[in-house]
């Protein structure tokens, strides 16, 4: 979402202009280098915004440019003129004939530091019978409400919103390695404790939260699973699963099942479970959680057959589902019931990036000697990291795309994440929320009193959660 | 979705990543080879105590792998690597230079200085060395080629009897589904001959295949030790299993050596068994037995004490322990080196030997048979990551009929070689810093105190720091 306030008083004018062609069909790329680029610029983050061409896509090519550059932070003049702040960089888009040129040049010494050219093609929506899922052309910029954020002193790894108390106050459940907790967030960005939730256990880690009415009694009961490790043991670290379906009440957060030592996960109001292998970090079949008279029980024979992790593998009806592969892409997959061999699939053409953590360990059959004999030496472990979310709401499933990255020599991490929303009737893939320079550890999508959705995003400076952590709370910008 | 282990230690990115993103151009796209990073670091305040069982005595010198110290008195041994792998689709090299050594300020920030040296060797200190480098390359499905010189081993899920070391090697290994094998050719000496009598080579080629049934992993073993160094030609052949049956935890193994040693005929044999009955986070205990046949007459035609290739309890499975009083040369009274149980030098070093760590070990040794119990766990009652191990052993000579009676003369000396008590914290901070203390201490029994004439005890305190990125 723009922060318009962060623009000069020209955009006004750009926008009309924006807007007046902002009809044409266009299919939007990212520019990655540059964004690489300046998201690792440390420097005073002022631009100069220029564009020039002739080609009707130039608009289109320049709103998203906009977008993007505000999420980074930047300041931006359009233009240059001589009562023009001096900026630090200066942002060159030209478009003539079907090809875009972005140049990216230092101001103080006129250097210019990157340079990417690409053909723009006319975008054709895949049909959705062809099983491929395919992003479609960024969203026109809405209603322009400020993201809201909000620093954590903790450091959880899940989140799950809750039925909202009333319309002006979001309820949040948060996931973290000392327990559970429920907030309401309202107007003033202040967290507000509603209950708590904390295992006795020691040593454990958050790995997965959920929120449903899955015993249909009209309120929403919460599945919560920690892994607990050792890290101390002199046989490697093998993780015991820890969940609870937990109900929140006026007298606050209660556990309404037994440690089930599974994992757990509700997908369209209904619980599943599944269960460690001694070597296998998900072993047998992922089972539906039965509810019956405020009992929980585990239902006797696989709850979707040919799908195997309960994670990867998420449900759209009786008879498709999306899943996640090993290489972070995402499939549509027809044929649940039927054998694995028997499932249609085509992958999104890229992948959504390499999530790293929650991990679960699991002990390998044989230790391993990679650096020597050693007792601290050795490997007797993989941690496997769990899949991301996949929330489905209606008829759009919700998922994120890791962009952000940290490499060797930089200190700092670069790129964006983001949130992805998928039409599970036309395959279309959009962006309806900002793409943010922080790692997404996990979100939550839901629609707000006015139909307008909200995703709240879970953010750390770290992927695995270490570092400083916020909220941040960002409106649909397609008003979809 | 399976990903490499220890996800917070290693780094990775692509050659050319590496490459564009050092010379400041940024991040690029390749198809080229993975790099890891990793390294580790350990610092070892060290007390040695009695070494020779006699506080009356001063304590000669005693090996550690950073080199020589005294066995009476204390020292720091300090163990740092650095590692980098990279690897393709059916490809690897990985090197991990390392300095391992007992800190002093002549080792470290004044490895170079004019004239240097110490124990007859120049500039001798930390410079880095490629302490272990490994090869591969998949030349079918089932086939890999291996090459360098890093750990390698034949029985160190059971017993650690036979071989472990990071000696070099060429060979091949391969799995398909549940059998996998591997054939090592391993030139451990390969010397200029001098015309030296004691200089010359050690070549061993083995082969191991491993079978998983049910929940049982099977390996026949066989090697052959062409030790011309010691005018030694050994075959060893043996089986080792490892495996559950219901909630216990089983190994055993057994090794036949077969061959002449120079004019003698060899005949030896060994053996390993355990069981560990977890029962809860905090209390895994075990019962093992350790034999290592003895000679019963130097004199004879025949060589009966066994010799490994490398023995490496100090590394095995369930009675190993990385810093153990039993681990460290004990040279004196009871005769094993460095990482061996086995008192595979009590005779003299080589004497009709056919192996060993350094090829030091002497085929007239009185062998020993170590009765074993321990326990291990989580101490999460006290602290969330502490964990501990204890174990006791009580160890025989198999025949003492070569060894010399010093406290009664002219008298047989007897079995029973003495008790081994260990006992290991160990606390991680997070899982790249951990540090942990061994006390362990060796009670000679009369078997010892017959041939040292004292009877006092032998002590290591060692409290490791350990840091792994």
């Amino acid at each position: 979402m723009i922060d318009i306030a962060r623009i000069n008083f020209r955009l006004p004018v750009l926008l009309i202009w924006l807007l007046s062609v902002a009809w044409l069909p266009t299919a939007y790329a990212e520019w990655i280098q540059t964004e690489k680029s300046l998201a690792a610029w440390d420097d005073s983050k002022t631009i100069d915004f220029i564009m020039t061409g002739d080609d009707g896509r130039l608009a289109l090519e320049s709103l998203e440019l906009l977008r993007r550059l505000v999420s980074l932070g930047y300041q931006i003049t359009l233009g240059r003129h001589a009562d023009s702040p001096v900026s630090a960089l200066e942002l060159r888009l030209t478009v003539t004939n079907r090809t875009a040129t972005l140049v990216l040049n230092r101001t103080r010494d006129g250097m210019t530091i990157g340079a990417e050219q690409r053909q723009l093609a006319e975008t054709t929506a895949t049909n959705y019978t062809n099983k491929t899922v395919r992003l479609a052309g960024r969203p026109s910029v809405g209603n322009s409400v400020p993201d809201r954020r909000i620093d954590l002193n903790r450091r959880p790894l899940r989140i799950v919103s809750l039925n909202q108390p009333n319309p002006d106050i979001l309820r949040v459940a948060l996931l973290g390695a000392k327990g559970l907790s429920v907030y309401d967030i309202d107007s003033t960005q202040v967290l507000k404790p509603v209950a708590e939730f904390r295992p006795s256990n020691a040593n454990l880690e958050a790995l997965y939260l959920d929120a449903g009415d899955i015993d249909a009694d009209g309120n929403t009961e919460i599945v919560a699973v920690w892994g607990e490790n050792n890290i101390s043991g002199f046989d490697g670290i093998d993780t015991k699963l820890h969940a609870w379906v937990l109900a929140l009440d006026d007298s606050g957060l209660k556990p309404v099942s037994d440690d089930l030592q599974a994992y757990l996960r509700i997908n369209n109001n209904t619980a599943y479970l599944q269960r460690r292998g001694v070597y296998e970090a998900f072993a047998g079949g992922v089972y539906q959680l039965e509810s019956h008279d405020g009992l929980f029980s585990i239902a006797k024979s696989p709850a979707f057959l040919g799908l195997s992790n309960i994670y990867q593998d998420t449900p759209i009806d009786h008879a498709s589902a999306f899943s996640l592969d090993e290489n972070d892409r995402l499939l549509y997959r027809t044929g649940v019931g039927q054998r694995q061999t028997a499932v249609t699939s085509v992958p999104y053409s890229d992948a959504l990036g390499e999530i790293t953590f929650p991990v679960v360990y699991v002990k390998l059959e044989q230790q391993e000697y990679p650096l020597g004999f050693d007792e601290s030496d050795r490997v007797r472990e993989r941690a496997i990291p769990l899949a991301r979310r996949v929330q489905i709401d209606g008829d759009i499933a919700y998922t994120q795309v890791r962009g952000r990255n940290t490499s060797l020599f930089r200190s700092k991490a670069e790129g964006t994440d983001r949130i992805v929303a998928v039409d599970i009737r036309s395959g279309r893939m959009t962006e309806p929320f900002a793409a943010v320079g922080n790692f997404i550890l996990d979100f939550t999508v839901r629609q707000d009193p006015n139909n307008a959705r909200v995703a709240i995003l879970l953010l750390n400076d770290k992927p695995d959660g270490s570092g400083r952590s916020s909220l941040r709370i960002q409106q649909d910008s397609t008003n979809q | 979705m399976s990903k490499s282990t220890k996800p917070v230690s290693f780094k990775k990115l692509t050659l050319a990543t590496a490459i564009l993103a050092s010379l400041g151009l940024g991040a690029a796209q390749s198809n080229a080879a993975e790099i890891e990073f990793f390294g580790t670091a350990k610092i070892k305040p060290t007390y040695y105590s009695n070494f020779d069982f006699d506080d009356q005595k001063e304590d000669g010198a005693t090996l550690n792998e950073g080199g020589l110290v005294s066995g009476n008195g204390a020292n720091t041994r300090a163990e740092t690597r650095l590692g980098w792998k990279a690897a393709g689709d059916d490809w690897s090299v990985k090197m991990i230079a390392e300095a391992d050594q007992i800190l002093t300020k002549d080792n470290v920030d004044r490895s170079f200085y004019t004239t240097a040296e110490k124990n007859g060797l120049p500039n001798a200190g930390g410079e880095f060395g490629i302490e272990r480098a490994e090869f591969l390359y998949s030349l079918a499905p089932a086939v890999q080629l291996q090459a360098g010189w890093d750990i390698r081993y034949l029985d160190l899920q059971s017993g650690g009897l036979l071989y472990g070391d990071d000696h070099p090697f060429v060979g091949l290994r391969g799995k398909n589904n549940d059998t996998s094998y591997e054939v090592l050719y391993i030139p451990i000496n390969n010397r200029v001959n001098t015309g030296s009598s004691e200089a010359g080579d050690w070549r061993v080629y083995s082969a191991k295949v491993s079978q998983k049934v049910a929940e049982w992993t099977l390996s026949p073993i066989l090697a052959y030790s062409d030790n011309v160094d010691r005018n030694a030609d050994v075959t060893y052949f043996g089986l080792e299993g490892f495996g559950k049956i219901g909630g216990a935890n089983l190994s055993f193994e057994v090794i036949g050596a077969d061959g002449t040693v120079g004019e003698r005929d060899l005949s030896s044999a060994a053996a390993y068994a355990g069981i560990e009955l977890p029962v809860n986070d905090s209390f895994s205990p075990y019962v093992a037995v350790r034999y290592t046949q003895g000679d019963s007459d130097a004199t004879d035609n025949k060589v009966e004490g066994f010799n490994g290739i490398t023995d490496i309890g100090r590394f095995s499975g369930l009675m190993g322990m990385d810093g153990n009083i039993l681990g460290e040369n004990l040279s004196t009274g009871y005769g094993a080196t460095l990482y061996a149980y086995a008192p595979e030098r009590t005779g003299g070093a080589g004497v009709q030997g056919y192996g060993g760590i350094g090829n030091g070990a002497s085929g007239i040794n009185p062998g020993s048979r170590i009765f074993a119990l321990g326990t291990k766990g989580a101490l999460a009652n006290v602290s969330p990551n502490l964990s501990y191990k204890a174990q006791l052993f009580m160890i025989w000579f198999d025949e003492t009929g070569n060894l010399i009676n010093a406290k009664n003369p002219g008298q047989k000396v007897d079995d029973y070689a003495g008790t081994t008590v260990d006992l290991q914290l160990k606390y991680a901070f997070n899982q790249n810093f951990s540090m942990d203390y061994i006390l362990s201490t060796f009670v000679p029994g009369d078997g010892i105190q017959d041939q040292t004439n004292s009877n006092d005890s032998a002590y290591v305190n060692t409290l490791s720091m350990n840091w792994a990125y």
